[in-house]
């Protein structure tokens, strides 16, 4: 793999992640709304709330603000949330555990779930109904709204048959001492099914769309034909040749979905009560609590960022063909 | 050429007809200004959106159609986001808005209800001007910018009287002049409507304003079996730990049971004493009736073993006023000089007498322990913005865990002195009143706080076994809150006659229906001791004729079409 290349590629992220910084700090200050509002309560007279106001920094130049805020970052502090009153770290590395639990797992399912229903929609469509039935089936699952499958799978195995709690990481009163506590128990494991299961139900259809097609296109080639005359099963064709060259761009999407997923989950964190970033990007969105919105939009998009750089370097680890272009 | 001179000819006739119409619509403007004033233009109504309160928004509709039907107005609707509706209220930025005004505790006495929202020392008062133009200032909350001279006699007056009787009378008098100057309509009060599982707890003890909101509650109901984990429910996080920082209701909620008072305002609406054995006003440096002798519980100890002293209350006092609590300074300010007695005693004198201080002061300022925020006003940049991870008080319940946004978990004090029911208390936020709703009915919540649950689901809900819905009277009431000191609003005539057009009744009956009680003063019959019965007297009847009738005496009229402009 060409140094340069990867010394070029890394330059170009670092330079994405500043402009990033830059462009999200001003549009939330330009944002229309007083972030003092949530934090001004009526009791104060103006001289309290001026003196607030200079300790959050928010009475100095949005140049000046700007400034501090990089300065901070560079120390991993993303600042106090104005209306929680605590470090914004506190209140957001716990939620990204959250999310990246919930996401992950519903990734990998989605993602493997996906994979092995494009190939089996490939291996079946002899059975044109049955290949005609899950492209259906995968079609709906995409263009339902989250929000709709969310709700009526609550509706039906949380409210009506009591299989699923109706939402949260655990059991209302669980108190956890540790990671192993928070994340290993058959409580937690409980609680985490439903959401995961409709997280997964909406992202399984990429990789399920994309091995799909990309096995169609990998069917007339050339290396196959001596497959076949070597007297292989059309079952091992399928699997040992095909379905590993088709593999590639679902690797692509999977890692550059992992990224928007992260960020991506307002909608089934809110649904389920799930405390992770999404939920807490709206809360604390509507609070105009500025600090933690711009460390959860940073994050976000930082993992998005990542996941596209990633991306890059796996696609060169996969194909030689990538890795001679580049190398030239 | 031709079809040139045919394209002028066009041009010109067109342009003719155009002066002609603008000629004759000027002349009709001309002519309807002889006959009418200036418009009403369009007012905004500041509305919260309405998945944050779908009844405050048809309660706001049904005010809104009714008005511009019969009275020729324009009100349209300005949506804003909670948090920055309360700000522009703040900025005087709004020309009128609809607010429910929570019954809190510190809100029964009269005094400070009137002194945070109609008192003001200037004319065009609001929350954020400017000192150099309102250097008396104002209300925190007087957010119509009501100002009278006269309320502010009767205001500090009422202030220093301690005889029950006596200031009645005076509160009537206010009352009644809030109610004949219209800075607010006060449309009702509804009732706290909170539901509860009776499958673990039972005998509820209800507070008005508070719902099973309160202490008394929580420490006092009563377990059906073995299980004494009492979990709570409500649609609004802890916003702070910090006793100091603390700004909402729900943050209020939660230090009475971790922290605690001198004194607490009990079921029925007075100030007790509390962690105050004894406490007496006596004449003092600044006159009769000035200090207050104050003797401690000589048992109480904070959650880490250690005794509640008068240095404690003498410290938190002092530490208000200098790093200037932003809930308290206000009130605690009112404290010129302390003294300390005694182990366990203290006075206080204040710059004046003030009847309200048990029940404003002593009621709402939480005791910090001396040990551990000394050394936090020493080593912290901004000590009221102390994080406050692992509180210590001296409370009801200890701290255990704050997972932030989700859950906070307390334990009972073991060496609390008096008796307290649930060993765990968990209270857990919910994003919805449904979901709220539906925890309740599967039995994962045992009592719902905060804001009363919506009619309809708690209806639906009740039906179920062991579900209940709690209804309690309530001091809290909402209300339309106009900017006094902007036309037409400045006008005694309009607000009469929009009064008048009013639908009170019509409104409580399609959002409220059994859920609300009339009341049109801020003094509501939920606060039994202060309100005035005189008060429906004074309000205007549903009667837009009459209105239309106050409108024309005073010189309004109407155009072509119906609009309503002022009088010339």
């Amino acid at each position: 793999m060409s140094t340069r290349y990867l010394l070029a590629r890394t330059g170009v992220m670092l330079l994405t992640l500043a402009a990033l910084l830059a462009i999200q700090f001003f549009i939330f200050r330009l944002m229309p709304g007083d972030p003092t509002a949530s934090i001004l309560a009526g009791g104060m007279t103006p001289e309290i709330q001026a003196e607030l106001q200079r300790l959050w920094g928010l009475d100095k130049p949005l140049a000046n603000q700007f400034i501090d805020y990089a300065l901070n970052l560079l120390r991993l502090d993303f600042g106090i949330s104005f209306y929680k009153n605590v470090p914004v770290v506190e209140v957001v590395l716990p939620r990204l555990g959250n999310t990246l639990v919930f996401m992950v797992t519903a990734m990998i399912w989605a993602n493997v779930v996906g994979a092995f229903l494009g190939v089996a929609a490939v291996a079946l469509r002899r059975f044109r109904v049955l290949e005609g039935l899950m492209l259906f089936v995968g079609s709906v699952a995409r263009a339902t709204p989250l929000f709709v499958t969310g709700i009526l799978l609550i509706l039906i195995f949380s409210y009506y048959f009591e299989w699923f709690p109706l939402g949260g990481m655990h059991k209302v009163g669980t108190v956890h001492y540790s990671l192993w506590d928070k994340y290993m128990s058959l409580d937690f494991l409980h609680h985490l099914a439903l959401p995961t299961l409709v997280a997964g139900i909406f992202y399984f259809t990429t990789p399920f769309f994309v091995m799909r097609a990309s096995m169609l296109s990998h069917l007339k080639d050339h290396h196959l034909s001596l497959a076949r005359a070597k007297g292989a099963p059309p079952t091992w064709i399928l699997t040992r040749h095909v379905a590993r060259n088709a593999l590639n761009p679902v690797i692509t999407t999977t890692v550059l979905s992992l990224g928007f997923a992260v960020g991506g989950q307002v909608v089934v964190e809110t649904i389920f009560r799930w405390p992770g970033l999404g939920s807490e990007l709206v809360f604390s969105t509507l609070r105009r609590d500025y600090p933690v919105v711009q460390a959860i939009f940073f994050l976000i998009s930082s993992m998005v960022i990542l996941m596209n750089y990633l991306a890059d370097l796996i696609y060169l680890l996969l194909d030689p063909r990538v890795r001679y272009e580049q190398g030239r | 050429m031709r079809s040139m001179k045919r394209v002028a000819n066009l041009f010109r006739l067109l342009f003719l007809l155009a002066l002609i119409v603008t000629t004759g619509a000027g002349h009709q403007l001309w002519a309807a200004n002889q006959k009418n004033g200036k418009l009403v233009p369009t007012q905004k109504f500041l509305t919260d959106p309405q998945g944050y309160s779908a009844a405050f928004w048809e309660v706001s509709q049904i005010a809104m159609d009714t008005w511009n039907k019969e009275l020729g107005t324009d009100f349209k609707r300005q949506v804003e986001e909670h948090d920055q509706l309360i700000r522009k209220m703040f900025e005087g930025d709004y020309d009128l808005g609809i607010l429910f005004i929570m019954g809190s505790p510190v809100r029964l006495d009269p005094g400070f209800l009137f002194n945070t929202f109609f008192y003001a020392t200037c004319p065009g008062f609001y929350n954020r001007i400017p000192r150099d133009r309102c250097p008396g200032g104002g209300g925190a909350l007087n957010f119509p910018g009501y100002f009278s001279p006269e309320f502010n006699r009767l205001l500090k007056a009422q202030d220093q009287v301690f005889d029950y009787e006596k200031r009645k009378k005076m509160t009537d008098r206010m009352v009644e002049m809030v109610v004949q100057d219209r800075p607010v309509l006060v449309l009702f009060s509804p009732y706290m409507l909170h539901l509860m599982n009776t499958k673990r707890w039972k005998n509820e003890l209800g507070m008005p304003g508070e719902g099973l909101g309160s202490a008394w509650n929580v420490m006092g109901i009563e377990p059906t079996g073995e299980d004494k984990v009492l979990r709570i429910g409500s649609t609004y996080a802890v916003p702070s730990i910090n006793p100091m920082a603390v700004r909402r209701t729900q943050g209020y909620r939660v230090m009475d049971l971790i922290y605690d008072k001198l004194f607490r305002v009990d079921l029925e609406g007075k100030a007790v004493k509390w962690m105050a054995k004894d406490a007496r006003i006596v004449d003092g440096i600044n006159g009769p009736k000035t200090s207050v002798k104050i003797e401690l519980r000589p048992d109480l100890k904070f959650h880490d073993g250690k005794p509640v002293t008068a240095d404690d209350v003498l410290f938190t006092i002092d530490f208000a006023k200098k790093f200037k609590a932003p809930d308290l300074y206000n009130y605690v300010k009112r404290v010129v000089k302390t003294e300390k007695t005694g182990k366990y005693s203290l006075t206080l004198h204040l710059d004046s007498p003030w009847s309200g201080v048990f029940h404003v002061l002593l009621s709402k300022m939480y005791i910090l322990p001396e040990h551990i925020w000394s050394k936090v006003a020493q080593k912290e940049k901004e000590p009221i913005l102390w994080s406050n991870p692992k509180p210590v008080g001296s409370g009801p319940f200890k701290f255990v865990s704050w997972d932030k946004g989700v859950q906070l978990v307390l334990d009972r004090n073991p060496n609390y002195f008096s008796k307290v029911n649930p060993n765990r208390l968990v209270r857990v936020k919910y994003e919805s009143m449904e979901m709220l709703a539906a925890a309740i009915e599967r039995g994962e919540i045992d009592i719902q706080w905060g804001e009363p649950m919506v009619a309809a689901i708690a209806e639906r809900v009740a039906r179920k076994p062991q579900v209940k819905a709690v209804k309690l009277p309530n001091h809290g009431f909402v209300m339309f809150t106009f900017r006094c000191a902007k036309a037409p609003y400045n006008d005694p005539a309009f607000m009469e006659a929009l009064e008048y057009c009013l639908p009170r009744d019509l409104i409580m009956k399609r959002v409220y229906p059994n859920i609300a009680e009339k009341a049109v003063s801020p003094i509501p019959p939920g606060n039994k001791a202060w309100h005035n019965p005189g008060d429906v007297k004074l309000a205007r009847p549903f009667d837009p004729k009459k209105a239309r009738e106050v409108l024309k005496s005073a010189g309004y009229t109407w155009d072509e079409k119906g609009r309503l402009c002022y009088p010339k």
